[in-house]
């Protein structure tokens, strides 16, 4: 096996990006606080959230080692989700402050319209200070905003590629969003640029309802995501389908009887009853080869760790009862055109439509009048008689035709290769 | 024109062989042989209760059966009907017999056993699992597999199971610990696969376990079929027979070999 180099270690990535969060986090509140920007302030708060996420990833990547156990079946992966829902929820509440700051900022440009809203809403919103721009600032303004979107690239990289190395798929999410978060401080220092170059302090609150927003859908998606692994929400029809459509493609299975899919933190549990007709020593190599084929599908679909639980259970035996008129020299039997010329009957035990059984008995002397009775004792629900014919009925049985009067042919003698 | 025979019964395993039957000769552009058995004694013994012309009687009740499961399958084939045991009476190399129980037996024929499916690929899948070793029957049996994947567009998914190789690496590829001998059945296989234009992909495990790989492989890689043929020096434990155990995936035999 290959050896991983030592910078791959995920606690070293991790450690990596907690250290890169707390230098954007003190910088960007401290150089926000200082000039009055509720962008930069807003994402400096945003980051607080990333670092509590990180933390996260980090309690994940430690306790997705503990195996799981008699007290937690499915382990302890769902940390993960309570750590999420905590976060989104919070990001929720600044991205509201934000907004509220932002907005308020522009009215500011407007005093009729601040008074105006003031005194619509029945709380305190919040008083922006006038955005402090001058050229003894400038320059950490722009070290820090470009700086921070600098290094959330270089570090989403590194994370990303650690992660899929490892096979953590939450720090590969991880990763994913720290770019995200490049994107957005990119964007602040673009515009950062603009208000420097038009000498337009008002752009930084548009700027700041776009960072609000951004942080938002951020808290969002995360309150969804822990939500979903609290409360055990299903992957979705979509994946239930697909699920469904590689089950039945794979050979050997004949039905899928119930999916039930949720998630524990990050990871998918997959649950799934299978009806197969494959013989028993076949269900391991069936099993093996739908886990496969399963995880290998999710992961198009953006489903990158499941754990499948499988049972198998046998499609349930349709048992029957059947019988055919048949005529017998001692020797040779033949399966009888008519029921009247019959001399003999074949009972049949049918398993799955298959005869598993068969007995040649003749009508004893006391039913030879009585001939449904006798059936109808026998738990006969079909006699069969040789020719093509429309199916009748002799009192509750069904007397239908058979295409072949050789017992061979009729499946009630094996092959010749047996 | 390849010949496709098949027994006619009244059972409901019969019955999705007759269907398997029906579709392969539609795909393969055959010509369908639908077998019924002959029972002389029963003959005579349902002849003296005044029953005449049995024999044409059965003839037209199974064939019209037949007829119309072909004519709902909408396979356009016209069947020929035949008494006797396919098994023995099937001459033709070049035919194949559907049947597991023919498949379990030794005929001069190919035979597919069908294991419940209605038809090869009828679960998606689009390759031939055709495992390889040292001896030649591997080389038998891509001769009767490459025509037919050939004519249903299907590719060809080369397995082969080796021991490890003592003296290499342990991180040595599998590839490495194959032998001279598997070596050279190989090129003798994409020889024979690119003669007549199948592709081919090749999979290699350093594992002991033949039947249980190939097995498990093909369902790994969604095989449609797995294609072998017995050794003629192989007395008892035939991998034929292992596979034709444990498959939920037809099985395609080789007929007798003439190497």
């Amino acid at each position: 096996m290959m050896k991983r180099p030592r910078w791959m270690s995920p606690y070293l990535v991790m450690a990596v990006v907690l250290g890169m969060y707390g230098i954007k986090v003190g910088l960007k509140l401290w150089i926000g606080a200082d000039i009055h920007s509720p962008t930069i302030t807003g994402d400096g708060f945003h980051n607080v959230a990333d670092i509590f996420e990180a933390l996260a990833v980090l309690v994940v990547v430690a306790i997705s080692r503990m195996p799981p156990d008699d007290r937690y079946p499915f382990g302890r992966k769902n940390v993960e989700s309570i750590v999420r829902s905590a976060i989104g929820g919070g990001l929720f509440i600044t991205a509201l402050h934000f907004a509220a700051t932002s907005i308020m900022g522009l009215a500011a440009h407007a005093p009729g319209l601040d008074q105006a809203i003031r005194g619509a809403v029945p709380f305190g919103l919040p008083r922006p200070e006038p955005l402090h721009m001058g050229p003894d600032v400038l320059w950490w303004v722009i070290a820090v905003t470009f700086g921070s979107a600098l290094l959330s690239f270089a570090v989403s990289w590194y994370e990303i590629r650690a992660g899929k190395v490892n096979g953590h798929p939450s720090m590969v999410a991880d990763g994913q969003e720290t770019r995200s978060d490049g994107m957005i401080e990119a964007t602040i220092f673009v515009g950062v640029c603009a208000e420097y170059a038009f000498n337009a302090a008002w752009l930084e609150y548009p700027l700041g309802l776009g960072v609000a927003f951004l942080v938002a859908r951020t808290g969002r998606e995360l309150l969804s995501q822990g939500l979903a692994g609290l409360l055990q929400r299903s992957l979705g029809p979509d994946v239930e389908r697909a699920i469904r459509k590689v089950c039945l493609s794979t050979h050997g299975v004949r039905e899928v009887e119930q999916v039930k899919t949720f998630r524990v933190g990050s990871a998918a549990v997959c649950i799934l009853k299978i009806l197969t007709d494959a013989p028993a020593g076949a269900h391991d190599d069936v099993k093996k080869a739908l886990k496969k084929r399963l995880a290998a599908r999710l992961a198009e679909l953006e489903v990158e760790d499941a754990e499948f639980h499988l049972r198998f259970s046998r499609l349930p035996p349709s048992d029957a009862r059947v019988a055919y008129a048949a005529v017998t020299d001692g020797q040779a039997i033949a399966v009888a055109p008519e029921v009247e010329a019959a001399t003999h009957f074949i009972i049949c035990d049918l398993k799955n439509g298959e005869v598993v059984r068969w007995t040649l008995e003749s009508l004893p002397d006391a039913c030879q009048d009585r001939l449904v009775d006798w059936l109808v004792g026998k738990r006969i629900t079909t006699l069969y008689v040789f020719g093509d014919r429309q199916a009748t009925s002799l009192g509750p049985i069904r007397v239908s035709g058979v295409p072949s009067y050789v017992l061979r042919t009729l499946g009630l003698l094996e092959p010749p290769s047996i | 024109m390849r010949g496709v025979h098949v027994r006619y019964g009244f059972s409901p395993r019969s019955h999705e062989e007759l269907v398997f039957a029906i579709d392969l000769a539609h795909r393969l552009s055959g010509r369908l042989f639908v077998w019924t058995e002959t029972d002389l004694d029963a003959r005579a013994l349902i002849k003296s209760l005044g029953s005449p012309n049995l024999a044409e009687r059965e003839h037209a009740h199974v064939s019209d059966r037949v007829r119309m499961l072909i004519g709902r399958m909408e396979a356009g084939l016209t069947p020929r009907f035949c008494n006797g045991d396919p098994l023995r009476a099937v001459r033709d190399p070049d035919s194949i017999v559907i049947g597991t129980d023919d498949a379990k037996g030794r005929p001069v024929a190919a035979a597919i056993a069908t294991m419940g499916e209605p038809a090869i690929g009828a679960r998606g899948g689009g390759e031939v699992c055709l495992p390889f070793a040292n001896g030649e029957s591997a080389l038998h049996a891509a001769s009767a597999a490459i025509p037919i994947a050939a004519k249903l567009g299907m590719s060809l998914l080369l397995y082969h199971a080796t021991w490890r190789d003592d003296g290499l690496p342990t991180d040595a590829p599998p590839a490495r610990h194959m032998t001279a001998e598997a070596s050279a059945v190989f090129d003798g296989i994409v020889e024979l696969a690119n003669g007549a234009g199948v592709k081919h992909r090749v999979i290699v495990e350093t594992a002991t376990a033949i039947a249980e790989g190939t097995v498990r492989t093909a369902l790994n890689e969604h095989c449609a079929l797995i294609a072998l043929a017995r050794g003629r020096h192989v007395g008892r434990g035939s991998y034929v027979d292992q596979v034709l155990e444990r498959s939920v995936i037809p099985v395609l035999v080789a007929g007798r070999s003439s190497l």
